[in-house]
């Protein structure tokens, strides 16, 4: 479960960059998508406008042209006048196209309102001189240029002239204004998309550094973690450590480093019922002198030497317990038969009454011991099984001691 | 997180942050461009210059100048204007449009000083008698007289009176007491001091006399020319008893005095129609018949759209004005300035028209454009 924790305690930091990556890449979607219909938008606008005017301005040149013809006399004058009705139509289209764009600078739309005065009242003068053109003389005929007086010259320079060049005057300029407006628009635009291209390489910049900062949060964390569960594996270890010690000191005896009767206990309970084995005790005679002549720390020392010549020699055939002060039992091994065992106990006893040396001082004591041919179900418990073998030895003791006995089964 | 990487941290986003700047800033920034200045010169302080000055200073906020205006107290104070030229050049403007109050050579040493600091010359109303102006935006003068005497329909006589005239004198040409006897009265001009009022008085009478010839043609009446052509100055001889020019005004005082003398005197006896070549004369002739009570007798047409010229056009003591465009005149000043700036080529001239404005046609949108093309 603790495991489960810090894994999603890790992976966190690694969600949250992911989801930061997306809102970077939803933000500078957004502000590409805003740039390019902004420049939609401003293209679109000015091909309009510029598509207006610029007809308006060539059906005027087409007017002024077809004027000039019937100024001149040259070619057919109704058919020019016609034309040049024809082509105030297209003018009106192409004006109510131009109101229709949006977003026309102030200045742009009195220019044109002064140039869309001027043509209109061009289309006027054009319209009386239509009229007037078609009048009918006294003979019902059409009066055409005798309406003028035979002379077309003040009518075009007093008239329809200065209408002319005011208006290609004032919608040239609407043009210029158109022009200049598109400019400061595409310069806006520009700077806008600048702003925004700035504005998406902080968010990156900013996202990035953030991503750096969860990263390194990550790491730190995962650093932490592993530490923590070293940490906690040490703890771990010598917890256990501390409590196979506990252990080990509840069946073992501190001083011999050997088994003590506690794990005798662990060791036989079990097989009291179905085994059959060969276990035997020995105990020093007469122990208490050392300790009376040597003091305890002496005996102790005797003791531990002997202890550890009884695991050398017969570590291999046996279990060896201290299980009293100096009193020791041998669980001989399963293959160690009741003969082998009668021979191993004579060499257990040959062993602990030998001399030794103890602090510079050659201590020998002669010992007794019990041997038992367990048969299955002859103790209940191995209390009354080490009971049979101190009896045994006991009276082996109170025989003048340096002797075995067998534990005889009645 | 250790001192160096901090500063590492902080180095790279320090970097990444003055690129990011740098190309904002660069991308933003522009080097600052040096408006260009164009001094605009008119010759007095009227409404017509007010509206010459109102398009010039459009033309210059659309264009992208500055405008620096200055008027001259009167149509003949050309010591103003040679003072504004010179100001003109200190201050180092790049174009001068100016309307001169003198057609003859009284600014030419200004102008060529100014011409030889690299500045371009543009005229507007009128053109001086200088070789480096590269272009002149006006009415014709010549065509606003014609223009006021072809809607001064009480010009034309009929048959009879015509016939009556010419046949009271012994040999067959009108007199001035012919006239005021049979051709319903004399036409009376009162023209203001400036030389547009020569061409404004030319082109009227020549209209008028070309339609009193139409007229006499069309009724069958001929003059005795022995069997010749008139010349121009045969015309103006033989029908100069139609007309009586008073003496030239520059103020309102003066041409309401002029005016009201003429229309009293003995010459001024049964005058038809009174025309005036510009604001002031206008006004002043207007005053006059309003104030001798002649409104329904005279005719009066006059020059121009200051503001009480219509008032006087609403209450019928005047009943026509020849309307210039001064707001274009301005305008197109200005543009043509930036054209020569650009170095384009510009016609020696350029017509801006005429308009005749009366009670009938007053608040058409064109007439509204030109009497109040601010507002519009």
């Amino acid at each position: 479960m603790a495991k489960t924790n810090s894994k999603s305690s890790t992976s966190t930091p690694y969600i949250f960059a992911a989801i930061l990556l997306a809102v970077i890449y939803i933000i500078n979607t957004f502000l590409v998508e805003s740039i390019y219909a902004s420049n939609s938008k401003v293209s679109k606008s000015t091909s309009e406008t510029m598509s207006a005017i610029n007809r308006m301005n060539s059906e005027l040149e087409i007017v002024n042209g077809n004027v000039l013809r019937i100024v001149a006399n040259v070619g057919d004058a109704t058919q020019a006048a016609d034309d040049a009705t024809l082509n105030f139509e297209n003018i009106r289209d192409a004006m109510a196209d131009f109101e229709e764009i949006e977003d026309m600078s102030d200045t742009a739309k009195k220019r044109y309102n002064h140039a869309k005065a001027i043509i209109l009242t061009y289309n006027e003068k054009l319209q009386d001189f239509r009229n007037a053109w078609n009048q009918q003389g006294k003979n019902g005929e059409v009066l055409g240029r005798e309406a003028f007086g035979g002379d077309m010259k003040a009518l075009y320079t007093q008239d329809i002239y200065p209408l002319q060049v005011t208006a290609s005057e004032m919608l040239t300029a609407t043009i210029d204004i158109v022009n200049q407006d598109t400019g400061k628009k595409m310069a806006a635009n520009a700077k806008r998309s600048y702003v925004l291209m700035t504005m998406m390489l902080l968010v990156t910049i900013l996202g990035e550094i953030a991503i750096f900062f969860i990263a390194r949060r990550a790491k730190k964390a995962k650093l932490e973690l592993e530490e923590r569960e070293r940490n906690l594996a040490e703890v771990d270890a010598k917890l256990k450590s501390t409590r196979q010690k506990a252990s080990d000191l509840a069946v073992m005896n501190v001083l011999t480093g050997m088994k003590n009767r506690y794990a005798l206990d662990n060791d036989v309970s079990e097989r009291l019922e179905s085994d059959r084995f060969n276990i035997a005790v020995f105990d020093m005679d007469n122990f208490r002198s050392i300790n009376d002549t040597y003091g305890y720390d002496f005996g102790d020392e005797y003791l531990a030497t002997v202890a550890e010549k009884l695991k050398d020699e017969f570590g291999n055939v046996a279990e060896i317990y201290n299980i009293t002060g100096n009193e020791f039992c041998f669980l001989f091994n399963k293959e160690i038969s009741e003969s082998q065992a009668m021979g191993i106990v004579q060499n257990i006893q040959a062993v602990m009454s030998s001399p030794f040396e103890v602090l510079n001082l050659a201590v020998q004591l002669p010992c007794s011991g019990a041997v038992y041919h367990y048969l299955p179900g002859d103790c209940l418990n191995v209390n009354s099984l080490l009971v049979k073998l101190d009896t045994a030895m006991r009276s082996a003791k109170m025989n003048g001691g340096n002797m075995i006995n067998t534990v005889v089964n009645i | 997180m250790d001192k160096s990487t901090m500063k590492k941290l902080f180095r790279s986003a320090a970097v990444c942050t003055l690129s990011a700047t740098m190309l904002f800033a660069g991308s933003c920034g522009r080097p600052e461009q040096k408006r260009e200045k164009i001094a605009v010169i008119t010759k007095q302080d009227i409404s017509f210059w007010a509206d010459v000055e109102s398009g010039a200073k459009d033309a210059g906020k659309e264009l992208g100048f500055d405008i620096i205006y200055n008027v001259a107290t009167s149509d003949n104070d050309y010591a103003s204007q040679i003072e504004f030229i010179n100001n003109a050049i200190k201050d180092d403007v790049d174009a001068i449009v100016i309307a001169p109050n003198s057609s003859d050579t009284e600014l030419n040493e200004a102008f060529a000083k100014a011409e030889a600091a690299g500045i371009k010359l543009i005229n507007i109303n009128s053109r001086a008698n200088y070789d480096g102006i590269i272009s002149c935006v006006s009415s014709s003068d010549l065509d606003g007289g014609s223009v006021a005497a072809r809607h001064s329909a009480t010009s034309v006589l009929g048959a009879d009176d015509l016939r009556a005239v010419f046949s009271s004198s012994a040999e067959n040409k009108p007199t001035l007491e012919a006239v005021q006897e049979y051709g319903k009265g004399a036409i009376a001009i009162l023209g203001h001091t400036a030389q547009t009022a020569n061409d404004r008085i030319k082109g009227y009478k020549s209209e008028c006399i070309e339609q009193i010839l139409t007229q006499m043609a069309a009724d069958g009446l001929s003059v005795d020319n022995g069997g010749k052509q008139l010349t121009e100055e045969q015309k103006e001889a033989m029908f100069q008893p139609f007309f009586i020019e008073c003496n030239r005004c520059s103020t309102i005082d003066a041409s309401y005095e002029e005016a009201k003398k003429i229309l009293t005197g003995a010459d001024g006896k049964n005058i038809r129609t009174f025309y005036a070549t510009n604001t002031n004369t206008t006004l002043g002739v207007c005053k006059a018949v309003e104030e001798l009570g002649l409104s329904d007798k005279v005719f009066v047409v006059g020059f121009n759209s200051d503001e009480q010229e219509i008032n006087y056009l609403r209450n019928r003591v005047l009943d026509g004005l020849v309307v210039q465009n001064p707001y274009s005149i301005g305008y197109v000043g200005v543009s043509y300035a930036k054209k020569a700036l650009d170095g384009q080529r510009l016609p020696k001239s350029l017509d801006t028209g005429v308009t005749f404005v009366s009670s009938d046609n007053l608040n058409d949108d064109y007439v509204q454009l030109l009497l109040h093309p601010d507002t519009y």
